[in-house]
């Protein structure tokens, strides 16, 4: 008669495991609870997993949502509302239209109609939307106005000139929105151009002076807080020993509590 | 919220009451952390395979770098040692120091677990393949056995340790090892031994030890700690305020001590993990640049630049101080109000200390005008300073050690940037005075002994004297360490070296001494950032600078007057020398003539504890000291003493 041995499971350090589902959620964007080990170390696990940052469902562990999202939105990506759930990991369909609805709310991203597809973009695209979006609508009915009747009228025409009168009107009204938005592209180009590699920090009066005459001091601070509302930059105060010159403080935004902000570095997102 | 959370603008790295959120800057503590499972794993796997490692933390003010040691001080618990220190600013940081530091702190507790009871339970656990988790178990059972077998098992682990690491100081980790399971006055011996400080001969007596660990010493110790620590709860060596050590002018003879310092550590300690905290803008302007390339390749292993919090985690921060709250008249976002949260949220450059003070303005009211006045929040920054400086010499009295002489000297320095006739600077490091003061163009040695032991003190005396043939003396002690009448061979020392041209001695108040550690640390934490006003608002190093000299009035220390009224070698040179060397012109200065009460007060009481003979004499003749009535009762065959603290009148036949 042979007795059957009961196969103890080699441990395995805690660290480890974290580890290895640290890697997995990053890379998948989620892992469900059951593949985090050993069931006894599954709370610990999980408990760590969520202090790095990560969040937990009661059933997956998975990377910030809002994180999820906009990684999605970045490289200029747009996507259409409906297919936004195919875009993320461990997420109900319902918590994440909620959560797109916020992130809308809260100017972390944009939602714009393509055809009739309500579709979600980064905050770095550049759109048509409030007083330009009215005005355009005005000089297209204009425009319809006149299209029409000269259909209507028997050998109807128009000047192919005037045509193109019109386009040109309708595209110079899309410009004052399109260049408040790229004066906030120039700006992150500008801190990528003046960062120090080894901080990962920019300095802001190099970024500003770098950004003249394209944008004068003014302008170039207003987009610099721009960018840092949008949550595209993080503006940080001067903690120095009074090394600022009279001509860098004047180009720094006045900050929080009678700060300067002088430094400036690239957002890390949720997770960094 | 409890007061002192509300209060607590400024981290306090040993707090038991910490908020913390943890997603903040999550990569510098997962970071750090993996450094140091990394080094506790090395250490067991291949201890020959054994570094130190480096890393950099850098941030701007109020932005989470002391923070950051609270939370991961109590994520690892006694996974780790975390010690904690504020650079010299004024005199160059030395291993004994690190190493002063490091073993003082193994006695600040941890979730109420001693640090030092977390290493040696962690390493014991180890040793015996047991669950290190749980050290405080550990050592109980060994607590448990009889002494015999327990220092059987001891030798035992010792001889294991000895296995791995030949070259561990044998000595060092035995008393090392027995630290936890001694009774208090020999632990307390065993920690003063062990942190490289003068013993007192009782001290040694007690723990079997012929003399303190000698200066050669210390680098063995320092490495025989490190790396036996890294085998169960490895050493994490936080270094904060490094902007403390930029020097005006653009001066690096701080900076690359400290890097030379660095580099000795990386290089000849195994397992120990080293942090250091600088503000961003300083470090990439003054500090980095500052350092050779050898330097930097030990220093900068790993760089984590702190970022500040999104709006996410902003309301996640308010949120979670809320919940502190015991009373709430509303639900979140008050005391706030949606306005204000939505501010906070959108406000760019806003750290978590800029937050709490908003929040802590939310919910207290606006200041009163009162509070717009920069000088009621430094006077509060001061008294808080202040008590800690008392705590801290009240500390070094329960574990009968004296607070360590270099920050002592840092005092002093700081001291003479607000009189203008003390003109202080720091000696070469092998001059047995640590400052040199200059007075219009003759220099005096200034010396701060704050020896514990006779034999220590009497080298120490001795070296004066031979130094007193080139510059007049000062040499300065705490009053409270007054020298004991037993410490005869001392004491004549001691008058010799008075008897020289020109020498003083200078007794130095608790008060004095608490005024110089906390002027010091006041005006370190000023360059960092880290004083604010009554409205929580940064306060600039320019206007504490202004504040002190006015508020505080250091010409008017006692200390600083003692030291600014030393008489001239011209001055000396015109008086008639004497044949008498005692009293000695030194001795006169600060030392009255005994005047009778003291012996005359013994005899009516018979039996006394001699403080309170010199409080009755202080009380009837008002230039009494406590000096003046130790040599009374020391120059009466009359007295006889139990110890140094309790007199006795002889009866006489």
């Amino acid at each position: 008669m042979t007795t059957r041995q009961k196969r103890s499971e080699p441990k395995v350090p805690v660290e480890d495991l974290v580890r290895s589902a640290r890697e997995a959620v990053e890379g998948q964007g989620s892992v469900k609870i059951s593949a985090l080990g050993p069931k006894g170390l599954q709370a610990e696990v999980v408990g760590q997993l969520v202090a790095l940052g990560f969040e937990f469902t009661g059933k997956v562990v998975r990377r910030p949502l809002r994180a999820q999202i906009l990684g999605a939105l970045s490289h200029g990506a747009s996507v259409p509302l409906k297919a936004l759930k195919d875009h993320v990991a461990g997420a109900a369909p319902k918590e994440v239209s909620a959560l797109s609805a916020l992130l809308v709310n809260e100017g972390e991203a944009l939602l714009v109609l393509r055809g009739k597809e309500p579709t979600l973009v980064a905050v770095t695209a550049t759109i048509v939307s409030g007083d330009a979006l009215r005005k355009f609508e005005t000089e297209l009915k204009s425009l319809s106005s006149v299209v029409t009747g000269a259909r209507k009228k028997p050998r109807g025409a128009l000047l192919l000139g005037d045509v193109s009168d019109a386009l040109e009107r309708l595209r110079v009204i899309a410009v004052p929105n399109r260049r408040s938005t790229s004066s906030v592209e120039r700006v992150l180009r500008a801190v990528d151009e003046e960062r120090d590699e080894q901080m990962g920090l920019s300095f802001v009066p190099s970024v500003i002076r770098s950004l003249h005459p394209e944008l004068d001091p003014t302008q170039a601070q207003a987009a610099l807080l721009e960018a840092a509302k949008r949550g595209l930059l993080e503006l940080r105060p001067e903690g120095g020993l009074a090394r600022l010159s009279a001509d860098e403080l004047e180009l720094c935004p006045p900050g929080p509590q009678g700060t300067r902000l002088s430094w400036v570095k690239r957002s890390d997102g949720a997770m960094s | 919220v409890s007061a002192a959370f509300l209060e607590a603008i400024h981290a306090d790295p040993w707090s038991e009451d910490l908020v913390d959120l943890a997603e903040l800057n999550a990569s510098a503590s997962v970071a750090i952390e993996s450094n140091v499972n990394r080094l506790r794993d090395l250490a067991r796997s291949q201890p020959s395979a054994l570094r130190s490692t480096s890393m950099v933390v850098l941030g701007p003010p109020g932005a989470g770098k002391t923070h950051l040691f609270a939370r991961l001080r109590r994520r690892f618990g006694p996974r780790a040692v975390f010690v904690h220190i504020r650079p010299l600013v004024h005199t160059e940081l030395s291993l004994r120091f690190v190493l002063g530091e490091t073993v003082r702190q193994l006695t600040y507790s941890t979730h109420s677990l001693k640090q030092v009871d977390a290493l040696v339970g962690s390493l014991l656990a180890h040793l015996d393949g047991a669950d290190v988790s749980f050290p405080s178990t550990f050592l109980s059972e060994y607590e448990a056995f009889d002494e015999a077998e327990r220092e059987e098992r001891l030798e035992q682990a010792l001889e294991r340790v000895l296995e791995r690491w030949q070259e561990a100081d044998e000595s060092y980790l035995r008393r090392l090892l027995r630290a936890p399971f001694a009774k208090p006055a020999e632990q307390r011996a065993l920690l003063a031994w062990l942190s490289g400080r003068d013993c007192d001969v009782n001290q040694l007596v007690r723990i079997g030890a012929t003399a303190s660990l000698a200066d050669e010493l210390c680098p063995a110790a320092l490495k025989t700690l490190s790396a036996v620590a890294a085998l169960g709860a490895p050493i994490v060596l936080v270094f904060d305020q490094l902007e403390n050590l930029v020097e005006p002018g653009g001066s690096t003879g701080r900076l690359l001590a400290y890097g030379n310092l660095v580099a000795e550590l990386a290089d000849s300690m195994r397992g120990l993990m080293m942090v250091h905290m600088a503000l961003d803008t300083e470090w990439s302007r003054a500090i980095e640049p500052a350092f050779n390339l050898s330097q930097r390749s030990r220093l900068l292993m790993q760089r984590q630049t702190l970022a500040l919090p999104t709006p996410t985690q902003r309301e996640e921060l308010l949120r979670l101080w809320i919940e502190r709250l015991e009373e709430r008249e509303a639900p979140f976002p008050w005391p706030l109000g949606e306005r204000k949260l939505a501010r906070l949220k959108g406000e760019a450059g806003l750290t978590p200390r800029m937050l709490l003070v908003e929040f802590r303005t939310a919910l207290q009211g606006e200041p009163d005008a009162e509070a717009e006045d920069s000088s009621v929040g430094l006077a509060a920054e001061w008294e808080q300073r202040l008590l800690a400086a008392h705590k801290l010499l009240e500390e070094a009295s329960e574990q009968r050690t004296l607070v360590d002489a270099a920050r002592l000297v840092d005092g002093l320095l700081a001291c003479g940037r607000f009189v203008p006739s003390l003109s202080l600077k720091p000696s070469p490091p092998k001059d047995p005075a640590q400052l040199t003061l200059d007075r219009a163009g003759e220099l005096r040695k200034v010396a701060i002994l704050q020896h514990g032991s006779h034999k220590s003190l009497g080298g120490a005396l001795t070296k004066l004297t031979t130094l007193s043939t080139q510059h007049p003396i000062t040499a300065i002690r705490e009053r409270v360490h007054e020298l004991p009448p037993t410490w005869k061979d001392t004491r004549d020392k001691r008058r010799k070296l008075l008897a020289t041209r020109g020498a003083q001695w200078i007794d130095l108040d608790r008060e004095d001494a608490a005024r110089l550690l906390a002027l010091d640390e006041l005006l370190q934490c000023a360059r960092s950032g880290d004083v604010t006003d009554a409205r929580g608002q940064p306060v600039g190093e320019d206007v504490v600078l202004t504040w002190a000299a006015t508020a505080l009035e250091p010409a008017d220390w006692s200390i600083a007057r003692q030291l600014t009224e030393t008489r001239l070698d011209t001055e000396i040179a015109d008086e008639p020398s004497r044949a008498e060397p005692v009293p000695s012109r030194g001795v006169e200065t600060t030392m009255p003539v005994p005047s009778g009460h003291a012996l005359t007060l013994l005899e009516k009481l018979r039996l006394a504890s001699l403080d309170r003979i010199v409080r009755e004499v202080t009380r009837l003749d008002s230039k009494a000291t406590r000096s003046t009535v130790i040599e009374e009762l020391t120059s009466s065959e009359r007295v006889k003493w139990f110890g140094r603290s309790i007199v006795c009148a002889r009866v006489v036949p």
